[in-house]
């Protein structure tokens, strides 16, 4: 009986402890009508809002939750369209069912789309700032220069060069990996831009990889990050064009950038007109200002004559008539962790043409004259050049770096000219040899201090024969009744050997201490031998036109820096002292000289906030003169100029007074920067001129006294509303210096130039895209006489993308002379147009230049002599079809 | 009579209701980036209260503006073909995901998700949305996620579910992976045609229960593929080399999203 009872009371007290924390919570969700199914229902805890359970209403709206947990928590219940609820519930054990029903409101979700988040199209962190090159092409890039013209910030001129804000780059690197250095525009100008994917622009960058963060430097270098699919594979493109008249063009390029080896091939023959190489000189001639380990940087030989074309204002590939082939080939090897092996070799024949027409108009004291020229220039070279670099890591903080350049270039120029009526005939015929060897070994002995111990050694030789068919010197040479025709030999050779210690401690605060302790030795050599000839015999080598001169400066010189950083400016001062030992030889007579001097400078930066920055700098320095400067007798320069130099030694002291202000950041939508430069030459070398109709004879004097301004102001805005960037360029440069003409007495030039730019740069995501400006030059000279003139030049540019596979672009030009009367306006007209024949491996396209057929130009210029108008024969028309396959 | 009459009105009108639902649409980029993986895609999670469908979205390859491209965006699947666009569907019996092992596209059905999201408190705004943090370890990596309770929903991208509010932001404890929402909008399901051609596809898709591995099943799939390619490598061993074993326990097998 009693067990019986006990057992029931058993059972009851068992089955209510499993039962115990077990608790049932349904109901229903309805909207006050009707039911709602698929509801969410959660059970979350009130203090770590953690969700404890959940599920959903079924099809009746009734849901059901079970949890053993007890507290405080809150029943939320939501469906989309409705308003949430959310239902405080205390759950203790004694609970078993809990009813608790729910009614929402309505409340649909009225989302027109809403944009969270767009992927970035940019990205910075730190001194980086990465570009996804997809978000700012359009498919018409067809290589790396045309792609960086795209990204915002990045400002690329008619030459190629490549700068970020105003500040050209150091390098152009390939995942990481240079191959060219400042000669970057071989890179640039040929390689495709399809395999690029990202483009990194890297601020404060450093050459040397132990620097960074040491050095002070707001240098900036490009990095191209390439897609993967290009990568550890060969590829490449060819292009062949044809056109009328033997106009042609091939290029290729043959790439492969593995981890461990890059190498780049590439190849461009053409005859329209296109410099492949950029510029040359900078891939043989890099030249670092300041920075650690350039010693020798800038030592290059100095040559007298040169017949080559001037320097124009406007694409130099429509007066470059040209037949040119280049070959370089180029790797980098990486065979351990610790050495990387870079060479470097390029091969470039190239025979150009140049045609002009002028007419000099003189006028000076004893002199009134005008001068007509018909020039008609060949140049012939060829270049062969190569590099060696080999860079070995000893460890994390020490590494070595040894350099090896050999330059070999031959030149033939001939200039057929009609000078005054009179049919003549100039031939200059010259080499170039250089040997440089560079080692430098770099040390991070601390956490911010390094160590760089440079040595370099430059052996530059130019031969250079030079000879005229006539003979117009007769007040010159009067003994010389028969002569009728000179010439010139002469050798210039250049031998430089230093040694650099650097040392830079950065401390704390960001401050800045570099020493620097080094010896330079150069020795040119200048042997010049000027011959008047009858027919093919010498018949007088004038005294007092003959060089036999040996120049060396040897210099010792310590240099501190200090750069000191208070808040949010930042003071550097610089001491320069140097002790000169400099001989000069000069036909047989010699003189020793050993100047001491001390450079100081002083700059201040000031970094107002965010947007403002200011920076103002002071220094004087001290030049001394170089061979071309102290030279005794005369040496012809031209076929109607002779030059000579002082024949002493000079040191030139010079101040200057930078002012800079700049006004946003490039990418924001309003950027200013604003340049001020004054610069007094204390001392300077200014020529006494004896000029005549048929010859110049300049000798360089000392005077005292020179001053140049310059402000120059770039405003960019832009404007959301049409989506275009509106660029203003304002600037005015003065300049003051006197010279000496036929006797006249230290007469005054004043230069004054004004210029003012506009350009409106549109960014529209569609089919087109314009890009149109206008800038205008005023330039003036005043002496005894006042010349002046004002010129424009505008320009339109159209594109066109009418769809994936076909685009069109446009390029138009006008230019304007103001002091000209007849034929003072100019137009061109170009276009290329590129149809996808096969997406990413054939393409035609057909391109024409200068459709508007113009063949000659006159421009316009004045000097402090006179003024002259030149006339000169530019590429015609021609239309190219082209052709290119990608690998 | 007028009993059975308005019982019939009333299950006319409860049909009615049940068809009406609001369905929204979220785009989403998702990235997995280590040092030998690159994958980025763009996905879009379709949906409503009862049913999630999160599909990569195949757009056209090259150098538009993403404005453009969004209207042209086409969903890829065909059984058999290589090239499967990923889905993970959440149905109310289970959810159920294709992906591609092996060259295979395969179906399978996933474990019951772990119910351990653990909230941490922080807020932030992530357009006009008031989001929070929330995290939970799976399948080997750690997950935040930052999600918003104005968008109630269970639902959430890829296999991140069971919060009660939309995912907006995730991303691993190692920055591998990484997943954004880009854009949100609703979709008017009586004439969106896209959307219902997506829905009877994924019907199709699961439907036959015998095609459908479980994780245990895909688990074995992978190992026997995994085998296959050690044997290959063993087959073509000179003499004397020892046979090498499959192991887990390797720095370079850290790479894949998910430990199975």
């Amino acid at each position: 009986m009693i067990l019986l009872k006990n057992i029931r009371l058993i059972i009851v007290f068992v089955y209510s402890s499993i039962c115990f924390g077990q608790v049932n919570i349904s109901g229903s969700v309805s909207d006050s009508l009707n039911p709602i199914s698929s509801a969410t229902v959660i059970l979350k805890d009130s203090l770590s809002k953690s969700i404890i359970a959940y599920t959903y209403t079924d099809d009746e709206g009734i849901y059901q939750l079970k949890t053993n947990k007890t507290g405080r928590f809150y029943l939320v219940v939501s469906s989309l369209g409705y308003e949430a609820k959310t239902v405080p519930l205390v759950l203790n054990s004694e609970q078993k069912n809990l009813k608790i029903d729910v009614v929402l409101k309505e409340k649909p979700m009225d989302l027109d789309e809403v944009i969270i988040q767009a992927e970035s199209p940019i990205s910075i962190s730190n001194d980086t700032i990465n570009f996804k090159t997809k978000y700012f092409t359009d498919g018409t890039e067809q290589t790396v220069e045309d792609l960086l013209r795209r990204i915002p910030g990045l400002q690329i001129d008619s030459e190629g060069t490549i700068k970020v804000g105003n500040q050209e780059i150091e390098k152009l690197m390939v995942d990481g990996d240079d191959l060219f250095e400042k000669g970057y525009k071989i890179l640039s100008k040929n390689m495709p831009a399809y395999p690029i994917e990202e483009v990194e622009v890297l601020k404060n960058y450093s050459n040397n990889r132990l620097l960074k963060g040491v050095e002070e430097s707001n240098k900036v270098a490009l990095n191209l990050k390439l897609d993967e699919k290009s990568k550890r594979i060969w590829f490449g493109n060819i292009e062949t064009s044809i056109g009328n008249d033997s106009f042609y063009q091939l290029k290729g390029n043959l790439m492969n950038f593995g981890k461990k080896n890059k190498y780049y091939f590439l190849t461009n023959l053409n005859s329209i007109g296109y410099n492949a190489t950029g510029d040359i000189q900078d891939l043989i001639r890099p030249f670092r200002i300041n920075e650690p380990a350039s010693i020798g940087d800038g030592q290059s030989v100095n040559t007298l004559l040169s017949l080559s074309p001037p320097q124009l204002n406007f694409k130099k590939s429509r007066t470059n008539f040209n037949n040119a082939e280049l070959v370089s080939l180029n790797a980098i090897f990486n065979p351990t962790e610790k050495l990387k092996i870079k060479t470097l070799g390029f091969f470039n024949w190239d025979e150009t043409d140049f045609f002009r027409n002028s007419t000099d108009f003189v006028d000076v004291s004893g002199a009134s004259f005008t001068n007509t020229e018909d020039y008609q220039l060949q140049n012939k070279k060829r270049i062969a050049f190569g590099k060696l670099d080999f860079i070995y890591n000893f460890s994390k903080t020490k590494m070595l770096e040894a350099t090896t350049k050999y330059n070999n270039g031959d030149f033939d120029d001939v200039s057929n000219l009609v000078f005054n009526g009179n049919s003549t005939l100039e031939n200059l015929q010259h080499q170039n040899t250089l040997f440089d060897q560079k080692i430098s070994y770099s040390t991070k002995f601390d956490d911010k201090k390094v160590f760089l111990l440079t040595g370099r050694f430059i052996d530059e030789e130019s031969p250079q024969s030079y000879s005229f068919n006539e003979f117009f010197y007769d007040d010159l040479f009067p003994a010389s009744d028969n002569a009728n025709n000179v010439s010139q030999q002469s050798n210039s050779q250049m031998k430089f050997a230093g040694i650099n210690a650097h040392l830079l401690d950065r401390r704390d605060k960001g401050n800045l201490l570099e020493l620097q302790l080094g010896n330079e030795f150069r020795e040119d050599k200048l042997f010049t031998t000027f011959s008047v000839l009858e027919d093919n015999s010498i018949i007088d080598q004038p005294t007092g036109y003959q060089n036999q001169t040996k120049y060396q400066v040897n210099d010792l010189y310590f240099k501190s820096k200090y750069l000191f950083k208070i808040k949010d400016f930042g003071f550097t001062a610089k001491l320069d002292a140097h002790q000169l030992f400099n001989r000069l030889e000069n036909n047989n007579l010699s003189d020793h000289q050993s100047p001491f001097f001390i450079n100081p400078s002083l700059g201040m930066d000031w970094k107002i906030n965010g947007k403002n920055k200011l920076m103002t700098s002071y220094s004087y320095t001290t030049t001394n003169a170089g061979v071309l400067d102290v030279f005794d007798d005369f040496v012809m320069t031209g076929f109607r100029s002779f030059t000579k130099g002082t024949g002493d030694f000079n040191q030139l002291d010079a101040s200057s007074l930078v002012f800079n202000y700049q006004l946003g950041n490039w990418s924001d939508r309003f950027f200013a920067n604003t340049f001020i430069i004054y610069n007094k030459n204390h001392d300077f070398f200014s020529t006494n001129t004896q000029l005549q109709q048929n010859f110049a004879q300049s000798e360089k004097i000392l005077i005292k006294d020179r001053e140049f301004i310059s402000i120059n102001s770039d405003l960019d805005f832009y404007f959301k509303s049409i989506s275009s960037n509106l660029k203003l360029d304002l600037g005015y440069t003065k300049s003051e210096f006197k010279n000496i003409v036929n006797s006249t007495g230290l007469r005054e030039v004043t230069s004054n130039n004004y210029n003012y730019g506009l350009e409106l740069r549109s960014g529209f995501r569609g089919a087109f895209n314009y890009h149109v400006g206008t800038k205008w030059t005023t330039s003036q000279i005043k002496t005894t006489i006042d010349n002046s003139f004002t010129n424009n030049v505008s320009f339109l540019d159209l594109s066109v993308v009418f769809n994936d596979k076909f685009d069109v672009q446009m390029q138009s030009e006008l230019y304007y002379f103001g002091n000209l009367e007849t034929d003072n306006t100019y137009y061109f007209l170009d276009f290329d147009a590129r149809y996808k024949l096969i997406e990413n491996k054939l393409t035609l396209g057909l391109s024409g230049k200068n459709l508007f057929n113009t063949e000659r130009f006159r421009s316009f210029s004045i000097s402090d002599i006179g003024f002259s108008t030149t006339e000169y024969r530019l590429l015609p028309r021609f239309v190219l079809l082209k052709m290119e396959y990608r690998f | 009579m007028i009993g059975i009459k308005q019982y019939f009105f009333c299950l006319f009108f409860l049909k009615v209701l049940v068809i009406y639902s609001q369905t929204i649409e979220i785009n989403y980029e998702q990235s997995f980036q280590n040092s030998s993986i690159n994958l980025y895609k763009k996905y879009d999670l379709v949906l409503t209260d009862s049913l999630s469908i999160y599909i990569e979205r195949e757009s056209k390859s090259g150098n538009k503006n993403e404005g453009n491209v969004y209207n042209q965006k086409t969903y890829n699947l065909e059984l058999g073909n290589k090239m499967n666009s990923n889905v993970y569907v959440n149905k109310r019996d289970g959810f159920y995901f294709l992906e591609t092992f092996f060259g295979q596209a395969l179906e399978i059905k996933e474990d019951v998700f772990k119910n351990n999201w653990q909230m941490i408190d922080s807020t932030k705004y992530i357009a006009n949305y008031e989001c929070k943090l929330a995290t939970k370890e799976f399948r080997g990596r750690k997950f935040f996620v930052w999600y918003t309770n104005q968008i109630p929903t269970t639902f959430g991208p890829w296999k991140l579910n069971g919060l009660d509010g939309l995912i907006l932001e995730a991303r691993d404890s190692n920055s591998e992976f990484k997943l954004n929402a880009l854009k949100i909008k609703s979709i008017d399901a009586s004439t969106d045609t896209l959307y219902n051609a997506l829905i009877n596809k994924i019907n199709l898709l699961f439907e036959n229960e015998k095609e459908i591995l479980t994780i245990d099943e895909l688990k074995e799939f992978i190992d026997n593929k995994n085998q296959i390619i050690l044997n290959r490598v063993k087959q073509q061993l000179p003499r004397g080399v020892s046979t090498p074993k499959l192991s887990s326990n390797c720095e370079e097998c850290n790479d894949s999203l998910e430990k199975y």
